[in-house]
């Protein structure tokens, strides 16, 4: 075989894989802010409030706190009988703030017979709870997207 | 050489003409507490410890009886294998007997398989574990 055409043919193999659109795809999808976690050393379980929270970390994520009416509801729909008192404990209401950085990673390899793609979630979350006075009770950090 | 070439042009053409014949995904989500996290639950803890210890929760519930904190983390994996020769018949030459059978012949194989790592602690109404249960990815209950 003439060693032009040897050649030309490597060329054309060479080539080949540029001709399929789309062969690799490499996202990256960002969700709102790093977390500014040194802050932390500043919150004290007890004496930190809503408002320090706020102040520290800025407006959460996500609010959680249950309503009234979703309480009385979830209790009727369990009571069967003529009166039902309700006597429900404040700490129903206590707020929960979730601050979350997300990070989505996708990977796409499309070859036409063969295709493989992956996508990775993960988030670094921040969640603190109340107690009935508006302090923290409680909080706790994950930082997921160090696995990525 | 021509039969080659044909042979090389009908390959490339079945190449082109059976897109996602294989396809593998996967999708991960969620970050889950460490094992070592999990082997300092006890009844009794307090919430500020647990959070401490595991991290925020994926969800958390208030109901009377107290509260609950649910912890999950997912692998989903998606593959297919699919063939459809049907798609080629415009470019290879082929019989009318061949082109019908061809055209009724059809395979595709899924298989879906989600693995989820899973956690829920209870409280009592001071705010003390009263119970906690853990599942693991490959049906473990213990971490």
């Amino acid at each position: 075989m003439p060693r032009i055409a040897l050649q030309a043919r490597r060329i054309l193999v060479l080539l080949f894989p540029l001709l399929l659109p789309g062969c690799v795809s490499l996202g990256r999808q960002y969700d709102g802010v790093p977390l500014p976690l040194e802050k932390l050393a500043q919150v004290k379980v007890g004496t930190t409030t809503r408002g320090d929270i706020l102040s520290l970390f800025g407006p959460p994520s996500s609010v959680q706190r249950r309503e009234l009416e979703g309480v009385v509801s979830s209790l009727a729909a369990r009571y069967q009988g003529d009166d039902l008192t309700l006597r429900l404990d404040p700490a129903l209401f206590n707020d929960i703030f979730f601050y979350e950085y997300r990070r989505v990673n996708r990977t796409a390899v499309l070859l036409g017979l063969f295709n493989y793609v992956q996508s990775v979630d993960r988030s670094d979350r921040l969640a603190f709870f109340f107690d009935q006075a508006g302090k923290v009770a409680g909080f706790g950090v994950i930082q997921g997207t160090q696995g990525l | 050489m021509r039969r080659a070439t044909a042979r090389l042009a009908t390959a490339l053409a079945l190449a082109v003409a059976l897109p996602g014949c294989v396809t593998l995904s996967r999708t991960e989500e969620g970050a889950f507490p460490a094992p070592a996290a999990l082997r300092t639950l006890a009844k009794g803890m307090a919430l500020r410890d647990v959070l401490a210890a595991c991290g925020p929760p994926i969800e958390a519930w208030r109901q009377p009886e107290g509260l609950a904190l649910i912890y999950r983390a997912r692998r989903y994996d998606y593959d297919r294998f699919g063939l459809d020769p049907s798609r080629v018949l415009e470019l290879v030459p082929v019989s009318s007997l061949a082109a019908s059978a061809l055209s009724n012949l059809r395979l595709t194989l899924e298989r879906a398989d989600l693995e989820e790592d899973r956690l829920v602690v209870v409280f009592d109404r001071d705010e003390r574990v009263s119970g906690f249960a853990y599942r693991g990815r490959d049906g473990s209950r213990a971490p």
